[in-house]
């Protein structure tokens, strides 16, 4: 476990990932396998995505497994979906990846910095999920 | 003479390290056109790849990203790179070692061909 994990900034003393995001035009969420938002891109008040957010997530990591497994090309590990005004980088975690981190930046940001915030931000969602229990 | 879906299909099976080419359709996850070693399994990953796309597009719409142009997913042994064109899904399934960069590029331009 280790500091940062214990003194991410939060407001109302919840846990974010503000503090990895570079400017307002980036979000972080940890979600849950219903879609719902576990740990905020900054706050409490970020902390509801809309119907069509959530069901668009909803069970992704267990269906894009599925997927993986038939082809028979290993675990899967990440997808980077370039948009034509946002990139977005998703990741399975927890146990049977039960949860999905994800990370959104501007179009004209690099997939390699995204990937690299995403996997800042899976490293800070792994702790808080360990202190969580 | 400008390059067909088909001909885009069985031109990029034949690149290094290319497992699968197809090109699906979006609406009902039927292939149009398929090419590679694994052409016998190509309407298992089609059914199964244009409905992820559908998802992530839904996933970049729905966090105010607009028109998904390209996706790559991950795995430990391979990737499945996929873009949009017109009312195609193109799905190619790479080994290890493949070159990512040319082929993104080449699923890019390929959005615009005639169908």
């Amino acid at each position: 476990m280790t500091n940062d994990a214990l003194t991410a900034p939060t407001r109302m003393g919840e846990p974010s990932f503000a503090d990895l995001l570079d400017s307002r035009g980036e979000d972080a969420y940890l979600l849950a396998k219903s879609g719902a938002v576990v740990i905020p891109s900054r706050g409490r008040a970020e902390s509801v995505l809309s119907a069509e957010a959530r069901t668009a997530t909803a069970d992704f990591g267990r269906d894009a497994q599925r997927a993986m497994r038939h082809l028979e090309i290993g675990e899967w590990d990440a997808l980077t979906i370039e948009a034509e005004d946002r990139m977005f980088a998703l990741a399975p975690l927890g146990i049977g990846g039960e949860h999905l981190a994800l990370v959104a930046v501007p179009a004209d940001t690099g997939a390699g910095y995204a990937r690299r915030l995403l996997n800042r931000v899976a490293a800070r969602a792994s702790s808080l999920l360990m202190v969580k229990g | 003479m400008p390059e067909t879906v088909a001909g885009f299909i069985e031109r990029i099976a034949h690149a290094p390290h290319v497992r699968l080419a197809l090109a699906v359709s979006q609406r009902d996850g039927l292939v149009v056109h398929s090419a590679g070693e694994d052409v016998k399994d190509a309407a298992t990953v089609a059914a199964l790849f244009a409905s992820l796309y559908r998802r992530a597009t839904a996933v970049a719409r729905a966090h105010n990203g607009g028109e998904t142009r390209f996706v790559r997913f991950e795995a430990s042994g391979g990737d499945v790179l996929a873009s949009g064109a017109g009312t195609l899904v193109l799905v190619v399934i790479v080994r290890m070692g493949a070159n990512l960069g040319r082929m993104r590029l080449e699923l890019l331009r390929a959005r615009e061909m005639k169908q």
